[in-house]
């Protein structure tokens, strides 16, 4: 059974390791789009803001009108939609070369898009598929993502250093390549059974329950944490601490993708007691935020 | 929906460091305090941002701290009963 939707796992793989560049490719860009274009820091933040904004729309979406959707074209639709804004983002600056921060946002609108499709889908899909431990895959799948953020930040930096930061454009297109692969398996790939709500009221009733609320809360202040350091640590470690961006986003933003990854398959394999675990992950990265912003180099 | 919570949260955070960064980078004042400091004002005004970034942590230390301690006052509770 397991191995009649492999060639589905695999692309589900694939789209995760997609979502890393949906997820962390503007910030990799922020110093060279502040150089190259003078775009202001906020405008950079916005452009996090429009991608996860995004991403919350199409959850919100999702979480309300799943019985709406066609799920199989929906999951196989998703690389092509990530290409389709990766290569808006890359190619808009050719053309249009006045309005460049315009196609930067219609490109993150789009393949930000994708990653919502990602979030809702990817993860059902793959507890969906007949295994023989379903939290090991689920995990897998997890730690996946974050691997693919080291292998994405490690090969966005050394092309920068090696081809310079005005060549960001066949960056973006040769890590295009990623979601093309990740559709070309989707194509043909079967598609596990999937439940969805049959109607609205399932989801709106879940709306009621003040654990759900907790979580979301928690949620709230996870991924706001995790992503203020993850998105700005290349731009502070080189703005702030004068450290190269090679050195800075090697040793610095991936090393941060990896213990991420770390965590999530240690937790996956012995974690228990959920609320001492947040508590103590919490005060870390308080310490860690002050670490990082205390530390001085003139 | 608690996808939602993870996407609104990284949102807020990333849009507020940008705007805060830009906001010290403008003011004189901040320019004059990087100056005492023998920083320039790219390297205070990241520092500033990442500085506002760490509310996030502390806002949630806080609360699972009030939900641990829910947890710890109810098993407490659960013991004596027995």
């Amino acid at each position: 059974m397991e191995k009649r939707y492999g060639r589905a796992k695999a692309a589900c793989y694939m789209t995760n390791i997609t979502m890393a560049l949906v997820s962390n490719i503007s910030a990799l860009l922020f110093v060279p789009f502040r150089e190259l274009y003078g775009i202001s820091y906020a405008l950079l933040g916005m452009l996090v803001l429009i991608n996860f904004f995004t991403q919350l729309s199409i959850d919100l979406i999702f979480s309300f009108f799943s019985y709406k959707f066609n799920i199989p074209k929906a999951i196989k639709f998703t690389p092509v939609l990530a290409m389709i804004g990766f290569l808006f983002f890359a190619l808009w600056p050719f053309f249009m070369s006045d309005h460049i921060y315009v196609g930067l946002v219609i490109g993150t609108v789009i393949f930000s898009a994708a990653g919502g499709f990602n979030e809702t889908l990817m993860s059902p899909m793959v507890a969906a598929i007949p295994s023989e431990n379903p939290e090991r895959e689920m995990s897998k799948l997890h730690s996946i993502y974050a691997w693919g953020v080291v292998g994405v930040i490690t090969f966005s930096t050394l092309f920068l250093l090696a081809f310079g930061r005005e060549n960001w454009q066949w960056m973006i297109l040769i890590l295009s390549l990623i979601p093309l692969a990740s559709g070309v398996l989707f194509f043909g790939a079967e598609i596990p059974p999937m439940e969805k709500p049959e109607k609205l009221s399932g989801a709106f009733s879940m709306m009621k329950s003040k654990t759900l609320w907790l979580c979301v809360v928690a949620i709230f202040f996870g991924g706001a944490s995790e992503t203020a350091m993850a998105q700005w640590s290349s731009s502070y470690l080189e703005q702030a601490l004068g450290i190269s961006k090679v050195w800075g986003d090697i040793f610095g933003v991936a090393l941060f993708a990896l213990f991420l990854g770390l965590g999530r398959s240690l937790y996956a394999k012995i974690g228990k007691n959920i609320e001492k675990a947040l508590l103590l992950g919490s005060c870390g990265a308080v310490v860690c935020y002050i670490t990082a912003e205390s530390f001085y180099t003139p | 929906m608690m996808a939602a919570g993870g996407d609104c949260g990284a949102a807020v955070s990333s849009q507020l460091i940008g705007v805060v960064v830009d906001s010290v980078e403008r003011s004189a004042g901040m320019n004059a305090l990087a100056q005492d400091f023998g920083l320039s004002i790219e390297q205070l005004s990241m520092k500033v941002g990442l500085s506002v970034g760490a509310i996030f942590p502390i806002v949630g230390a806080l609360i699972f701290l009030t939900v641990w301690k829910k947890k710890q006052s109810r098993t407490l509770l659960g013991n004596a009963g027995n």
